[in-house]
């Protein structure tokens, strides 16, 4: 078959940005036929997002091409829905970074491009401004995209092209995240077997992944001694490749370096993460450590949500800071409150 | 008769004759409920309807009533996980010995004065004029205020901002709060002609409020009040044309010998002059219960009554939250800070037994401060035991 050339734009379209909704309403025309190439492709996507740091783009392909790359997507996300949250972190900040690619991918028009996909996304950038809603929604996860550093006037905030790129790039991943993981009950019958196997048929590879991020993180415990529990969390949360805020990563990169940990065992913590590039990485790692900064007090962690009740901290004879955690002091009985009420 | 029996025994009075108004959406909210000795004590509550929280209210009479600031589809599911989060009101909590005034050393943060609950108001109102209304664009009338029934003042939005997660409120919260200003994210060095360029009037958000106040300052020759030292004060005002040439960014036309540390001194001054003072963990908590408006506090017995928004100006805490009657009830105080009930100071009282009207008398039971005249020696008692035991722990911990 030959499509014309309007629905063809829309193939290639969808077959590049398979999140937005021109490809969620062209998937939605006809069921989802699988066959054993769509399967494969959809392993590749999986086992790429694990063991690949490069993306390749999608330039011109044939129909036959853009439709594998279309109805993979679907698939390989029932399929990543079997695993646990560090494969589908990866499978979705692989994704990401391919789209990212593919805006940028040979194209001196790509901020028309950025704004189209913007637009499926339901952000309403007019070139110059982003409602304050939106971009709390997509709200860039670094020192730079910070509320107070922002132009905000009347519920609008001025963009330029660089910081819409970086709304645009949380934007999609977010798209990809939402609605995984995806319940088994919710996939197709017809196809429901097929993701089974696949799930089975990938589980060795999965599990060698898995064992090499073990291994590291291991290694890194054992060299450890005693982490505040609090610090612990974002380290597993980073190797488990979530989308740390920033004010975590500064957090706990300044904690480790404290305790001694080197630069590339800092950086090494953080490449799970979205948008992960080593060079900027090392760049703030080191830029952390030449200043000396000392990791928050447990007060400031409590601000952001970050204070766990295991470090035991902020009670009388706690630690005050995560770098006091372990010290004796914890042990000490604790007063009890002085206090004018009755009891 | 206990205190606690005492004051359920009013508490159920009320609800049992007062009508409550649920919050929006009451089918999608989790409730929690406190008690004598704990504020939340029991949650993952809900209700499908207004007139089943009534009901409830007037059986249980809860000292506390929470709800959620999220909508979920499972509100009463448990853990957390299985409620599904689906959205979620912005929400502002002010707490009048949260504002580091002189005087919440004064009473302790327990006690509120007419001070720092006046401070709050100000905040309170900061925060829906200059941020909420100005920079947010959120239109006055979808703007909800309540007292929060014991010291200080929760607003609510909920109509827009509904679905952004709790990073980006953390960045409201920053945002208001004026938390995280620094020099390196205001200023831009050109490095070849090795010009500064610094905010302008003209910029939004907190570059350009920033500018605006100096230049003001400038303008007005008020700037000792943002804190800046005499030295450089007379700097700005030596120069004719220094508040136009800030306004557009030159911030060079004045010569500062440590430009950084003049700016973070500015900041912490404006923080303090113009920051809103919102508790940020209440606002980024998307799971947070928060106190139900027109709810009674278990804390004072007053009512967290709702305030139209363009009342808030005018209202008086002092005279508006009592529920409770004017009939007398003999009361033992072991000590008391000054409280203004009804537009009457009551206390403080120390070591005394007297006739209160009956709110002002809860006020000080709910505050534990109290105890019924009947009860005043096993209370005594009470304080004396928990008193040695402190001294025994004491000595155990010099050895
Ligand atoms: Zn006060």
């Amino acid at each position: 078959m030959v499509l014309d050339q309007f629905s063809n734009e829309k193939l290639r379209f969808s077959a590049r940005y398979p999140f937005t909704k021109t490809a969620r309403q062209l998937l939605s025309e006809k069921p989802i036929t699988i066959d054993y190439q769509k399967m494969q492709f959809a392993k590749k996507r999986i086992l790429d997002s694990l063991f690949r740091e490069d993306v390749s783009v999608l330039m011109e392909a044939n129909e036959e091409l853009y439709q594998k790359y279309l109805v993979s997507y679907p698939l390989a996300r029932m399929i990543v829905s079997l695993f646990d949250s560090q494969v589908r972190n990866r499978f979705v900040n692989y994704e990401a970074k391919r789209a990212m690619a593919n805006i940028r991918a040979d194209n001196p028009d790509f901020i028309n491009e950025a704004k189209r996909i913007a637009k499926e996304l339901d952000i309403d950038y007019d070139g110059l401004y982003v409602s304050v809603e939106t971009y709390l929604i997509n709200v860039p996860k670094t020192d730079e995209g910070r509320l107070v550093f922002q132009n905000l006037n009347n519920g609008r905030i001025l963009l330029d092209e660089n910081k819409f790129m970086s709304v645009l790039n949380e934007a999609i991943r977010n798209s990809i995240e939402s609605g995984l993981p995806i319940h088994q009950d919710s996939i197709p019958l017809d196809i429901k077997n097929d993701i089974l196997q696949m799930g089975k048929e990938i589980e060795d590879e999965i599990n060698k992944f898995k064992e090499v991020k073990e291994k590291n993180a291991v290694m890194f415990a054992k060299s450890s001694g005693v982490m505040a529990p609090c610090m612990a969390k974002i380290v597993e949360r980073a190797r488990n490749g979530e989308n740390l805020p920033h004010f975590a990563r500064v957090a706990v990169a300044s904690y480790l370096l404290k305790f001694g940990k080197s630069v590339d065992e800092v950086v090494e913590v953080f490449s799970n993460t979205p948008n992960f590039d080593e060079k900027i990485a090392r760049y703030q790692v080191e830029f952390i450590a030449k200043k000396g900064y000392s990791p928050p007090s447990c007060q400031v962690m409590e601000s952001y949500g970050l204070r766990l009740p295991e470090c035991g901290c902020l009670s009388k004879g706690g630690p005050k800071n995560p770098l006091h955690y372990g010290s004796k002091s914890i042990f000490k009985p604790r007063k009890r409150r002085s206090s004018n009420s009755f009891r | 008769m206990e205190e606690e029996a005492f004051i359920v025994e009013r508490f159920k009075r009320y609800y049992s004759t007062h009508w409550t108004k649920a919050p929006k959406q009451v089918h999608t909210r989790e409730f929690g409920f406190g008690g004598w000795s704990k504020k939340i004590e029991s949650r993952h509550y809900s209700f499908s309807s207004e007139k089943e929280m009534n009901a409830f209210l007037g059986r249980n009479a809860p000292l506390f009533i929470s709800y959620s600031e999220a909508h979920y589809a499972y509100p009463a599911a448990r853990p957390i996980e299985k409620k599904n989060w689906l959205s979620g009101d912005l929400v502002f909590d002010i707490d009048a010995n949260e504002l580091g005034m002189p005087c919440t050393e004064k009473h302790k943060k327990e006690w509120v004065c007419e001070m720092c609950m006046d401070r709050a108001k100000e905040c309170a109102l900061r925060l829906i004029d200059d941020f909420l209304v100005k920079d947010f664009n959120v239109p006055k009338e979808e703007i909800e205020v309540n007292f929060s029934g014991n010291r200080g003042y929760h607003i609510h939005v909920s109509t827009r901002f509904q679905t952004i997660k709790g990073y980006g409120r953390k960045e409201i919260a920053d945002y208001v709060n004026a938390n995280g200003l620094d020099y390196d994210h205001f200023f831009r060095q050109d490095l070849i002609h090795k010009r500064i360029f610094g905010p302008k009037v003209t910029d939004g958000g907190w570059k350009g409020k920033l500018t605006q106040m100096l230049v003001d300052g400038i303008k007005n020759r008020t700037l000792e009040r943002l804190g800046i030292a005499k030295k450089t004060v007379e700097k700005f005002y030596s120069r004719i044309d220094a508040a136009d040439q800030i306004a557009n960014g030159n911030w060079e036309a004045v010569y500062i010998t440590d430009r950084k540390k003049f700016f973070s001194n500015l900041v912490e001054n404006i923080k303090r002059q113009h920051g809103a003072f919102v508790d940020e963990g209440v606002t980024f908590d998307t799971s947070k219960l928060i106190r139900m408006p027109d709810s009674i506090h278990g804390e004072t017995g007053l009512l967290a009554q709702r305030i139209p928004v363009n009342d808030l100006e005018r209202y008086d805490w002092t005279t508006r939250p009592v529920v409770f009657s004017d009939s007398p009830f003999r009361v033992y105080v072991k000590k008391s800070q000054p409280v203004i009930l009804k537009g009457q100071i009551f206390g403080p009282y120390e070591d005394q037994t007297l006739d209160l009207p009956e709110y002002a008398a809860v006020y000080l039971i709910c505050k534990k401060a109290a105890v019924l005249a009947e009860n005043k020696d096993r209370a005594i008692a009470a304080t004396k035991s928990v008193q040695k035991e402190e001294n025994k722990q004491e000595g155990h911990s010099v050895i």
